[in-house]
């Protein structure tokens, strides 16, 4: 069981980080992967290099593979002068880092190899004097309920008087009863402040800063809400395709790797309620309450709130790209959705009558996180139009990615003499880059120390978890009964089917353009 | 064709404005003259480009001289980026016999991201000789963009009596000075002047010293996060701290004691003991804690180029040592060492690089109120400067 021992130090006031983890060993099981060699131990040099991590802070690396703990070492040297954010490597900081990286060598399923990792870790923890522990699942998700199970075993899920976590990447399920299943296995061995599901979106400093906009500020929450706003757009836009992840596409499609848990993650900040505090509990208690709010879409009703797409060929800034069908690993007769656009409502005091429009795509013309807040017209138009056209909403964007930022849309006069106002929209912009000029910590670097140091607020919390399943799962079960659309319905390099457009014109919307 | 011409000429000269030449102008036409370079800029939409004029404070510098206005022009252009400022840079000549001034308007831009927008902040500079130095308030308030935060950055130890200072602080959020250009003899005193002087102003202070022991001061606290360093804390019963002599000068103490002060106010630490004089120039103290004596000793080290503190250590008893220095093999680094019984110990290798003044300046401008972990650490350290004199 978690077992902390605060006490304050006197020397922390007026610090900006309040506080350093507890020293700690960080089991990464899937040492060998992508992730690990990407993004977790890059995350974590430099993390050290700022001083940010424990004294006393080890890493164990488990997979498979048979390797030393200096061949070990050598693959992580290398992945960190590729992936980390600090160029060139600290000769001296990386070898007192890869002083403590280790390596276990065993198959996942056999008790054997949680016994050697019990030894290793004591042998460690002897040196370092410390027994906390954190354990990564960065294998595939399949390993995930076995690894749980044999580290309940082995004695390793808790200890008496120190901290074990354990963070667990997405996905997380694959649907609402494969997401309890795993949730159950987990709460066999973890209590629930032990697990941290991780969504490294919400580790993002803008991802963050929509809670900071929205609650700190004091202009727009009086108006986020029914009376003045018209509809909400959300759009995950990538301009990549699967790049050679075909193999996991065609089981996860865009629903399963973008929408259940990203968008999710961004539809529940920007809808909440304002949180009583800003604890972990308090702020997840908020979000779920939207979450179960999603009015649910049946699976015979599917066809009325979403549009699936799958790319074919194409041009993207001038580069020829393959359709979906022709990656590696995907089946030639397909039926993954490589796009999604969906309709949704929240059904709340806050929320009621507006609809939530989500698109989500790869091979789309360009890489674009944003959620856009479209406002209601003035009721009463004082100024007509001398060419036809309609004054636009304001629209208030949160850009999530890239070039992160906010910008406000509102119509002002063209300068000139005539009697007739012409009006034109303009926007204020907000840019991260320009107003701090800071380069944002990877996502995993916060989420990582977040979760050494026990704060939970950034990571989903089971009834989380399943309250998007919830939602999620009827969507899929419809289009398993129906026909799938005929695919590719759109080109690479293009903003989605032409049935997308439709489906938000009906509505007499549009998207917007980005 | 006159008017076209003119045009033209008007587009270069605002063209080599953004390029960071400066342009004279008429004192009284400061105003003016920036709403026409951006109206300019807005317009220009030649090559694609497109300016964006920033803006999130003012910052007023003062400067005694070409040679330093010339380093603060450096310092402020590497800072735009992050804090886009209306800057008003004062070149003074007091002693001059003839009052006089001039003026000039000039821009710092960023090199823009692909596809992104070209963003630019302002500079006015006055050079103001003679009695013109005293009367120069009037000049520089108009010019401060209303609403926004104000920082007055005073290179050099600022002259109490000066008019100028008085005028300025009265519109001034946060005065930045930094003690290690104090002549070492007089820094307690001047620090004590200054402290008091922005009491009375109820304007906030900053020190760039203080803030090169922002990194010290973190990997410090380090040690006393958990067990089983917390438990030493209350039991530290000696402090040494290692000053390098710079750029060839005697070691200035400034920076170790302020480091002292801030451990003493922190830990309640109070003088017991002030006056050993110097040993080699090491000064050395006791102060009383809550469970007894505290020695403390400033030793003065060799020459480091970029950095006077180099080295901190503490012991609690003859139990545990936590110690921080810089590598001798690779100076961006240091190690941070925590020795204590039963193999609780460890030793880490930390990045610190040592700050340039931008740094230290980009850190100061994210503070808008009082500091008042350093207006603690400061009222400490000069009380410890004054007894140890």
């Amino acid at each position: 069981m978690t077992t902390e021992k605060r006490v304050e130090n006197p020397l922390r006031a007026g610090m900006r980080s309040q506080r350093t983890p507890e020293p700690n060993t960080l089991v990464i099981f899937g040492a060998s992967g992508d992730l690990t060699q990407r993004k977790l131990v890059p995350a974590l040099y430099d993390l050290a290099l700022e001083g940010l991590l424990p004294g006393g802070f080890s890493v164990v690396g488990m997979a498979r593979r048979s390797k030393s703990h200096s061949d070990f070492r050598t693959e992580m040297k290398d992945a960190v002068a590729r992936h980390s954010r600090t160029k060139p490597l600290q000769p001296s900081a990386w070898d007192a880092f890869a002083a403590n990286l280790h390596y276990c060598s065993a198959q996942f399923t056999d008790p054997e190899g949680y016994a050697q990792l019990a030894s290793m870790l004591e042998k460690i923890e002897s040196e370092t004097g410390c027994r906390n522990r954190l354990y990564y699942l960065a294998t595939p998700p399949n390993y995930y309920s076995e690894i749980t199970e044999r580290l309940g075993e082995a004695g390793l899920a808790s200890s008496d008087d120190c901290w074990t976590r354990i963070i667990v990447e997405k996905p997380f399920g694959r649907d609402l009863a494969s997401a309890e299943e795993l949730n159950r296995t987990l709460l066999g061995v973890f209590a629930e402040d032990q697990i941290y599901r991780i969504d490294h979106y919400l580790g993002k400093d803008t991802v963050q800063n929509i809670l900071v906009f929205r609650f700190a500020n004091g202009i727009f929450e009086p108006i986020w809400n029914r009376r003045y706003i018209d509809h909400v757009q959300i759009t995950v836009a990538e301009s990549l395709g699967v790049e050679g992840r075909g193999g996991y596409y065609e089981q996860a499609g865009v629903i399963r790797d973008i929408i259940q848990n990203h968008v999710m993650q961004l539809l529940s900040l920007a809808a909440m309620e304002p949180p009583a505090t800003f604890e972990p509990d308090a702020v997840r208690d908020e979000k779920v309450k939207v979450l179960r709010a999603v009015r649910p879409i049946p699976p015979d009703d599917t066809q009325d709130f979403t549009v699936r797409g799958q790319y074919g060929s194409g041009v993207i800034s001038g580069r020829k790209v393959v359709g979906y069908r022709e990656e590696d690993r995907v089946a030639k007769d397909s039926a993954a959705e490589t796009y999604l656009a969906l309709k949704l409502f929240i059904d709340n005091w806050r929320w009621a009558g507006v609809p939530f429009y989500i698109r989500s795509g790869k091979s789309l013309p360009k890489r674009m996180t944003e959620i856009a807040i479209v406002f209601r017209q003035p009721p009463l138009s004082l100024f007509p139009s001398t060419d036809g056209s309609r004054i636009d909403p304001n629209v208030l964007s949160i850009i999530i990615q890239p070039d992160e930022g906010i910008s406000l849309k509102f119509g002002s006069k063209v300068p000139g003499p005539q009697a007739a106002l012409r009006i034109r929209p303009v926007e204020m912009d907000f840019r991260y880059g320009t107003s701090f000029g800071v380069a944002a910590p990877d996502a995993y670097e916060r989420l990582l120390l977040d979760a050494m140091l026990g704060d939970a607020t950034l990571f989903t919390r089971r009834d989380e978890v399943e309250a998007a399943w919830a939602f999620i799962t009827p969507i899929v079960d419809g289009w398993a009964k129906a026909q799938p659309p005929r695919y590719p319905n759109y080109e690479a390099g293009t903003w989605g089917p032409d049935e997308a457009d439709e489906f938000i014109e009906r509505d007499g919307r549009k998207w917007r353009r980005l | 064709m006159a008017e076209a011409v003119d045009g033209v000429e008007a587009l270069d000269e605002f063209r080599a404005i953004l390029g960071g030449e400066a342009r004279s102008v008429d004192v009284v036409a400061v105003e003016q003259e920036l709403t026409q370079l951006w109206k300019a800029a807005a317009e220009d939409t030649e090559e694609g480009r497109s300016v964006v004029r920033a803006c999130v404070l003012n910052l007023v510098a003062y400067a005694t001289g070409d040679d330093v206005a010339q380093h603060i022009n450096e310092v402020i252009s590497q800072i735009s980026g992050r804090h886009p400022s209306r800057s008003i840079v004062i070149v003074a000549d007091p002693q001059a016999k003839a009052a006089r001034l001039r003026s000039s308007i000039s821009a710092h831009c960023q090199i823009p991201s692909e596809g992104g927008k070209q963003v630019c902040s302002e500079q006015v500079t006055l050079h103001a000789a003679g009695a013109a130095v005293d009367e120069l308030h009037g000049t520089v308030l108009p010019l401060l963009i209303p609403d926004l935060p104000v920082f007055l950055w005073w290179h050099d130890e600022p002259s109490l009596g000066s008019h100028l200072l008085q005028e300025l602080l009265d519109s001034a959020d946060r005065l930045v000075i930094d003690s290690a250009d104090f002549p070492p003899q007089r820094a307690a005193g001047a620090l004590a002047d200054i402290q008091r002087l922005t009491r009375e102003n109820d304007v906030a202070l900053s020190d760039l010293n203080w803030s090169r022991l922002t990194h010290w001061r973190e990997l410090i606290a380090q040690f006393f996060d958990a067990p089983p360093g917390r438990q030493y804390l209350d039991r530290l019963n000696s402090v040494s701290v290692g000053i390098a002599s710079k750029h060839g000068r005697e070691a200035d103490l400034t920076e170790g004691l302020l480091l002292v002060g801030w451990l003493a106010s922190r830990m309640g630490w109070t003088l017991e003991d002030g006056g050993q004089q110097p040993r080699g120039g090491a000064v050395a103290f006791a102060l009383r804690g809550a469970v007894g004596r505290v020695a403390v000793e400033l030793r003065p080290g060799p020459a480091h180029p970029g950095e006077e503190l180099y080295s901190f250590s503490f012991r609690a008893g003859t139990e545990a040592t936590f110690s921080i220095s810089r590598k001798a093999d690779d100076e961006a680094c240091v190690v941070a060492t925590a020795e204590m019984p039963d193999g609780a110990g460890h030793s880490r290798v930390v990045r610190m690089d040592v700050p340039s003044e931008a740094t230290l300046l980009c850190d100061d401008l994210d503070t808008l109120g009082h500091d008042v972990v350093f207006e603690e650490a400061l009222a400490q350290a000069v009380w410890f400067m004054t007894a140890s004199r």
